[in-house]
């Protein structure tokens, strides 16, 4: 355990050696926080009985609309060029013969990500936008709910760019995946356009895949458009979701590392 | 002279080309990733005009239009000038200096260094959205389709322009990464909605100080039955040559400025 602990740590004190970067990016994520929420009030504002239909007023579209940009910048980077770069070089060899586990120490990794762009852009992002906007944050137990529904989140999105980053041993050149697959969770798991917009047949069919995990189901928790038991069913669902792609991820992993030693030998 | 920059430019890349279409199995996955991402933008703007289908007087064909026009600049942008983005690599592996010692222009020969078939995704899904707009607004003619040529190129070469001077600041500070995430940023963003779902300031910063809204936003209106909503003024709408080619002046003179200011990457 101690080594993936030593691994996050170090990710996280590599990340924080570019300080102007990490300024610009804030900035940036800040104008988008304000577009984000600017576009969705228009929207509102032009949609007479949006608020009844969809059952979102347009103060809790709004809430969404930012702290889905705030989100997004706590998921979990592609790791696909990473490893598209090491099968090219020969040294993910190396990699999966060194005494740790291959997808530990990859979440290691994203977990270091993940504690820097908590405390550098999430906390000041959050804090900025509770001083400059009227929002409704939610207390007691649907706090607590949100809090596990975006560590559930987080975890959803690293295996799916676990699985994903994984076909770069097979592929090789995995660039166009990964983009199918960024365009995929971005449309699919409400963080550009929430799923009750779309038409009721597509969003049927969303709630049941994975994707709906990342963004959907904790921003729903965040604006209270999940309440009572379904809030149980919800993180149920994400747990579910995790608990298959886990094993999945565990399939294939110990395929590959059987295909290595093949044609490595 | 000129025919034989033009003659130069096509056997750069052409041969640029050839060497893209060695794998051609990633060159289609690249090209389809790349359109389907394109489509992507246009199917959300399709989505919320399902439910509300009027956003500040822009109807859903009309959105999809802006969008759509954007991304095709954006595509002549990645397809021919994307290299600007690789300026910082380019000068920290000392790889830039080539350029200098060539018997052209350096301009020239950075330009015709690179061509990117990803780009092509991009213009692709931009003229299905252009076409599929354009069916459902009226009154189009072949001046007007000339125009839009006129008005393509001219993003292309605001987008490039803005690309290129951030690129540029490399050759004073040796990076500029995080600015040009921002950049690209706020390209997707704001060639999506009308500039008047902003507030004031951001519309002023995106007319006056970062002309993005000239790339897609202002041109727009003048292909439109209705353009009395136009931020500022009317005029805008007929700028974008002229923001054009002033952008394109100013960028070739930070180039300028920048290689005079450029020693190479020690060692």
């Amino acid at each position: 355990m101690g080594k993936y602990v030593a691994y996050t740590i170090t990710t996280l004190k590599n990340t924080q050696v570019y300080k102007f970067d990490l300024l610009l990016w804030v900035i940036n994520s800040f104008i988008l926080v304000i577009a984000f929420r600017e576009v969705w009030k228009a929207i509102y504002a032009n949609g007479h009985s949006l608020a009844i239909s969809t059952g979102v007023t347009s103060q809790g579209m709004q809430t969404y609309a930012m702290l889905s940009v705030i989100l997004y910048a706590i998921m979990p980077p592609s790791i696909s060029y990473e490893i598209s770069d090491k099968v090219r070089d020969g040294s993910i060899v190396f990699d999966m013969q060194k005494p740790w586990d291959f997808e530990w120490m990859h979440f290691s990794k994203a977990a270091g990500v993940f504690l820097f762009s908590m405390i550098y852009t999430v906390i000041p992002q959050l804090v900025g936008v509770f001083l400059f906007f009227p929002i409704d944050y939610p207390a007691g137990v649907q706090a607590a709910a949100f809090a596990a529904s975006v560590l559930l989140a987080f975890l959803l999105s690293f295996l799916i760019n676990f699985i994903v980053g994984m076909t770069a041993i097979l592929f090789t050149e995995t660039w166009g995946i990964d983009m199918f697959k960024s365009v995929i969770t971005d449309v699919c798991s409400g963080a550009m356009v929430p799923l009750w917009f779309f038409p009721d047949a597509v969003s049927r069919v969303l709630l049941w895949l994975p994707f709906q995990g990342i963004f959907n189901i904790p921003l729903s928790l965040f604006i209270g458009k999940i309440t009572g038991t379904a809030v149980w069913e919800q993180l149920a669902f994400q747990a579910a979701w995790c608990l298959i792609l886990l094993l999945l991820s565990r399939v294939i992993l110990a395929w590959i590392e059987r295909k290595l030693v093949i044609t490595g030998g | 002279m000129i025919g034989r920059h033009i003659k130069l430019y096509l056997a750069m890349q052409s041969a640029n080309l050839r060497s893209h279409m060695a794998y051609p199995l990633n060159f289609a996955i690249g090209v389809l990733s790349i359109t389907f991402l394109g489509l992507s933008f246009i199917l959300v703007s399709w989505v919320i005009t399902q439910k509300v289908p009027i956003i500040d007087g822009w109807t859903t064909y009309e959105l999809i239009f802006m969008t759509s026009l954007w991304r095709t600049t954006h595509g002549i942008f990645i397809a021919f000038f994307v290299q600007s983005w690789f300026l910082e690599s380019l000068i920290r592996n000392g790889e830039f200096d080539r350029f200098l010692v060539r018997p052209l222009n350096p301009m020239f020969s950075f330009a015709a260094h690179n061509i990117q078939i990803y780009g092509f995704g991009d213009m692709l899904a931009g003229i299905i959205g252009l076409a599929a707009a354009m069916v459902h607004i009226p009154d189009w003619t072949l001046g007007k389709i000339a125009v839009l040529l006129v008005i393509v190129i001219s993003g292309a070469a605001i987008e490039w322009s803005l690309q290129m001077m951030i690129g540029c600041m490399v050759f004073w500070t040796l990076q500029g990464g995080a600015m040009r995430h921002i950049l690209d940023q706020l390209l997707a963003q704001f060639t999506r909605f009308p500039l008047s779902v902003y507030n004031g300031v951001l519309q002023a910063l995106l007319t006056f100080v970062l002309p993005v809204a000239f790339i897609s936003y202002y041109p727009s209106y003048f292909f439109f039955g209705d353009r009395s909503g136009v931020p500022f003024s009317p005029v805008l709408m007929y700028l974008t040559p002229l923001v054009a080619l002033l952008l394109v002046s100013v960028t070739y003179y930070v180039w300028t400025k920048g290689l005079n200011a450029y020693k190479g990457a020690g060692t």
